[in-house]
């Protein structure tokens, strides 16, 4: 009897994840588990047949001359991308709270920018690089040098996803308990050492979470560059992502391109959780 | 509580709602005969393909033509088509050219190959190497077609393309600033002419030639151009020779040159001031429109958009149009050329016979009429005008009739090592390198695609 | 009352503050100037060399040309089912799987979902863009809007749960407790007493999602690429590029598009702010 109830409440149990379930299995781990079988061939993208070849396409990766300008680029543009909308995310976040007027309608418009398109901010930024940026500020665009064009393409990300990792530092400073600063302040602690020793430390999970979040994104970026300037001049913005993307289909090389996407995906599980485990600890020092 | 429960709910009812006319107005009349021709096409594959004329079918017509003159033209042509064959239906499908070609292989691995598309051979030479392209007959081509144009579409022999329209790119100018630098338009025939030109006009405080080199395309065709009419007729195999490593880029000393004046005209001569180095290809056609450069390295494509924003800043500068001279010797330079928009047929299109009738279709006066009109594109075939011809036309029929090279006869650059070949050179002009150090970086780069088994 | 006394103690910002802030803020937003301005310039006025400049006169034929050429109310009407759809979806699948995750924490097998499904967050389409095609091929499923939404859901799992599973953590168990108790099911007990209590983080993951699906591109690219079905990010872009040298055609089409998310956002932007409260952040 007992055991009865206790597999019919099991099954109610399941039944509450089986949803989530089903369509993750078959959007992502069904397609998944294909994808693997691919890297494992010499398929070209177009052929009906093609071969299991062992782990030559592993070592070819390691081997290219070109998969270190990507690693370079994605990395230079995680940094940017990580540390930029997290110091502006966090420092908009401190100055719009401590009582500055209109200090709502001023956040509504700082979250603004989220709700452009991707195809939009391709559009915006086209214009401001392109006749802003030279016309008006006697600047050409950095998009068409290979040293500028990675922090150029950045700082589109910086516009559109400071906005968004307000939304989390708001609402980490809204459990910041007043009377916790008010008792800093009454110990005669000025506004700075408040922050840093008040506030900051209650931001931490909030933190934690915003660079775990961009830094994946930003690992795994492919809209950015693809509409900026795919990739270009040359391959000065070619992401990982976009390596594999080209891979894929234009140079006809779809095996190699799905090993090159599968050591990405290590790649970037690995870095954000060894990076999340080392704040987590910081945040529990703290 | 009981509100929210309740939002809920009217949210999951909306929801429903909304599913329910979605599932219903998911097909609409413009979706109908599409679903229609899947259907009938499946049904008719194993029963031998009898085509029978009073079917409906529906073709699928993907290409990645961005100016709206060609998109009026396609719709033109396709409304002429079902005119005379009321029972087969274009569906014309446009994808940037961006995506296009990754999108057209994934449709093609996945068994969904459009039936027409919007490719010439040279550009894909691995869709013709794996079977994916019906090879046409010539007598499909009425005569009076450049057999040179033909040529282009041809691989070893066996005609794939069918051609829209021709063009080739070559520089405009301004005849009115060059005039007043003391600038003879006839001595932009040579190398050191186009030079000295720029030269000129840019001690006079002129920006020499107009930019939009955050693109990639309108550099790939100064470098392309530059190889395809200086290295490519003497050396038919160059980019089999390179690509198989039988040789190396080093073995044409040609490139040097062409490479240091593909260099200069873009970084010296292009980018002179600030203004200048805006972003895209409808950039530099504003600013040559406008007469803010004096010169622009452009297709024939081009010159429509060019006479909207002259009339729009009401410049009233006259334009004229050249080849482009990758050497100094005048007699060898040449308008690189191809069959601009072409189309080929999938060989595993379920209605072949329908797409053969719409190739055919092209070929003819009517076609070709219609197409030239609303494009303003130059027809490939001969004789056929625009009725309202821009006065550059005349330039563009007789240098393609007499000074035109049509590249796309030899074999070309396959997948990643045409792709490496604009972007090592681009690249290298930005980063300020020499030209022995591109030639090196393209080697290097042709080395590495073969190291690591592409 | 408490608090209210001890924020007026804590007093006005200064004013190089107050400056400060409204110049960022400003800096922030000013970028749509261009996308607006551009909207409402006819074509000859965007090829001048002063593109800061004012229109002349509020030009409205852009809009007009972009909603015929671009297929807009059809784009506009396969957004809104799929946005709707997904995320009405995402709402109770996500919070059904949130709530048993933290529940059964104790339990091996709902813990490594949690850290699966956060995995998924980190998966890059591209990866999986192409098996999801043949898929779909293989079943009929291409090109249709349901298909678009199973995807879109599916990439935005991962996400939705990690956002409610930090919430759930912070709901107190005693009245679901009591409910079970008086004998009503799990289920029952979770969509009576445990869904009405999500709120605020529903209204976050409502917003957020909204915006994910009405804006992607690259799924839609892949799954519905037929101008039958195409959302309007796609039929954007590929007007935009039919339209390369029509920069206030593009301009005007894009502004358009932005209205709808624009009145959603303003609508719930408060809970933008006030869902996350707990949900993120305490993960």
């Amino acid at each position: 009897m007992t055991g009865k109830r206790k597999w019919i409440s099991r099954l109610t149990d399941f039944i509450f994840l089986l949803p989530a379930f089903v369509i993750f299995a078959a959007v992502i781990a069904i397609p998944f588990i294909q994808a693997v079988g691919i890297a494992f061939t010499n398929w070209d993208g177009l052929s009906k047949t093609y071969q299991f070849n062992g782990l030559t396409n592993l070592t070819a990766l390691f081997r290219d001359a070109q998969t270190a300008n990507a690693v370079k680029n994605t990395m230079l543009y995680t940094v940017i991308t990580c540390v930029g909308v997290n110091i502006l995310a966090l420092a908009i976040t401190v100055g719009l709270n401590s009582n500055i007027r209109g200090a709502r309608f001023l956040k509504s418009a700082m979250f603004a920018p989220i709700i452009a398109s991707l195809v939009i901010t391709a559009f915006i930024w086209g214009r401001i690089y392109g006749d802003v940026f030279p016309v008006n500020f006697g600047v050409p665009t950095p998009l068409t040098n290979t040293k500028t064009v990675v922090m150029g393409i950045a700082m589109m990300c910086l516009w559109r996803d400071t906005g968004l990792a307000m939304v989390i530092y708001n609402a980490g400073l809204q459990s910041v308990p007043e009377e916790l600063k008010e008792a800093a302040r009454v110990d005669g602690a000025n506004a700075w050492y408040t922050f840093w020793h008040v506030t900051f430390p209650m931001l931490a999970p909030a933190v934690t979470t915003c660079v775990t979040l961009w830094l994946g994104y930003g690992l795994k970026v492919f809209d950015y560059p693809k509409v900026a300037t795919n990739g270009g001049p040359g391959k000065a913005s070619e992401t990982f992502c976009i390596f594999v993307y080209n891979h894929f289909f234009s140079n006809n090389r779809a095996g190699y391109g799905q090993m090159a996407a599968l050591v990405m995906l290590i790649a970037v599980v690995g870095i954000t959780s060894a990076v999340t485990k080392a704040l987590r600890k910081r945040e529990v020092q703290m | 509580m009981k509100k929210l429960v309740s939002l809920f709910l009217a949210a999951a009812m909306v929801l429903t709602l909304l599913a329910g006319c979605g599932s219903g107005g998911e097909a609409p009349a413009s979706e109908a005969p599409e679903s229609n021709a899947e259907a009938s096409g499946s049904a008719e594959a194993p029963s031998g393909e009898d085509t029978s004329s009073d079917e409906e079918v529906t073709l699928t017509f993907l290409h990645h033509m961005g100016e709206q003159g060609k998109q009026d033209g396609l719709v033109k042509l396709v409304e002429a088509f079902h005119e005379k064959y009321p029972n087969i239906n274009v569906e014309v499908e446009f994808l940037s050219r961006d995506d296009f070609i990754n999108q057209y292989k994934q449709r093609v691995s996945a068994d969904n190959a459009p039936d027409l598309i919007n490719y010439r051979p040279f550009e894909t030479p691995e869709l013709i190497e794996a079977g994916l392209i019906e090879p046409l007959d010539a007598s499909l081509f009425p005569e009076g077609i450049d057999q040179n144009c033909i040529k282009s579409l041809s691989i070893d022999g066996v005609i794939y393309g069918v051609p829209l329209d021709v063009g080739g790119y070559g520089f405009y100018y301004n005849k009115n600033q060059l005039e007043a630098v003391g600038v003879d338009p006839e001595s932009l025939n040579t190398r050191s002419g186009v030079l000295d030109a720029c030269e000129k006009l840019m001690a006079a405080g002129y920006t020499p030639l107009a930019s939009g080199y955050a693109e990639q395309w309108p550099e790939n065709i100064i470098i392309e151009g530059l190889t395809y009419t200086g290295i490519l007729p003497e050396n038919p195999t160059l980019f089999t020779d390179l690509m198989s490593g039988e040789k190396s880029f080093s073995d044409y000393p040609e490139f040097l040159e062409i490479v240091d004046y593909g260099q200069k005209l873009v970084g010296t001569y292009s980018i002179v001031d600030n203004k200048a180095a805006s972003q895209q290809a409808s950039d530099q056609y504003a600013q040559f429109g406008r007469g803010d450069a004096a010169m622009m390295m452009q297709g024939t494509w081009a010159v429509s958009d060019i006479r909207i924003a002259q009339e729009a800043a009401g410049n009233t500068d006259e334009f004229g149009f050249t080849i482009y001279p990758w050497s100094d010797d005048a007699n060898s330079n040449y308008m690189p050329a191809n069959a601009d928009d072409s189309f080929m047929i999938s060989k595993d299109s379920k209605h072949k016979e329908e797409s053969l009738l719409f190739a055919e279709f092209c070929m003819t006066e009517e076609a070709g009429k219609i197409w030239t009109n609303a494009s303003g594109c130059i027809s490939a075939l001969s004789g056929v005008m625009p009725d309202d011809a821009d006065p550059l036309m005349e330039y563009f029929t007789a240098t393609l009739a007499d000074h035109a090279y049509f590249f796309e006869m030899n074999p070309g650059l396959a997948g990643q090592y045409y792709q490496d070949f604009d972007k090592v050179y681009i690249e290298g002009r930005v980063a300020g390198i020499t030209p022995e150090e591109v030639i090196e970086n393209w080697q290097s780069a042709y080395d590495n695609i073969r190291a690591t088994g592409g | 009352m408490k608090k209210k006394r001890l924020r007026t103690v804590s007093g006005k910002a200064p004013l190089w503050l107050n400056i400060i802030m409204w110049m960022v803020v400003t800096l922030f937003v000013a970028p749509f100037y261009i996308l607006i301005i551009y909207a409402f310039k006819p074509r000859e006025a965007t090829m001048l060399s002063n593109p800061l400049s004012l229109p002349d006169s509020l030009y409205l034929g852009n809009f007009t040309e972009a909603v015929e050429k671009s297929n807009f109310f059809l784009a506009f009407k396969n957004s809104l089912i799929c946005t709707i759809c997904g995320v009405a979806i995402l709402v109770v699948v996500c919070s059904m799987a949130a709530y048993i995750i933290v529940r059964r924490q104790k339990s091996r097998f709902y813990a490594i979902w949690q850290y699966i499904f956060l995995a998924a967050v980190m998966l890059p389409f591209q990866t999986v863009m192409f098996p999801i095609y043949k898929d779909l091929v293989s079943l009929k499923m291409l090109n249709t809007l349901p298909a678009y939404i199973l995807v879109s859901v599916g990439f935005q799992l991962g996400f939705d749960i990690f956002l409610y599973c930090g919430f759930i953590k912070t709901v107190p168990l005693e009245l679901e407790e009591a409910a079970l108790i008086d004998g009503c099911g799990r289920m029952r007990t979770f969509w009576k007493i445990v869904f009405p209590l999500l709120k605020p983080v529903t209204m976050t993951v409502v917003v957020l999602s909204a915006l994910a699906i009405w804006n992607d591109y690259q799924m839609a690219l892949v799954v519905i690429s037929k101008p039958a079905v195409a959302t309007l990010p796609l039929a954007q872009q590929s007007f935009i590029g039919q339209q390369i040298s029509y920069l206030n055609l593009a301009a005007a089409a894009c502004l358009l598009s932005i209205i709808p998310i624009f009145v959603m956002y303003l609508f719930l932007q408060k809970y933008i702010v006030k869902g996350v409260v707990a949900g993120a952040v305490k993960g």
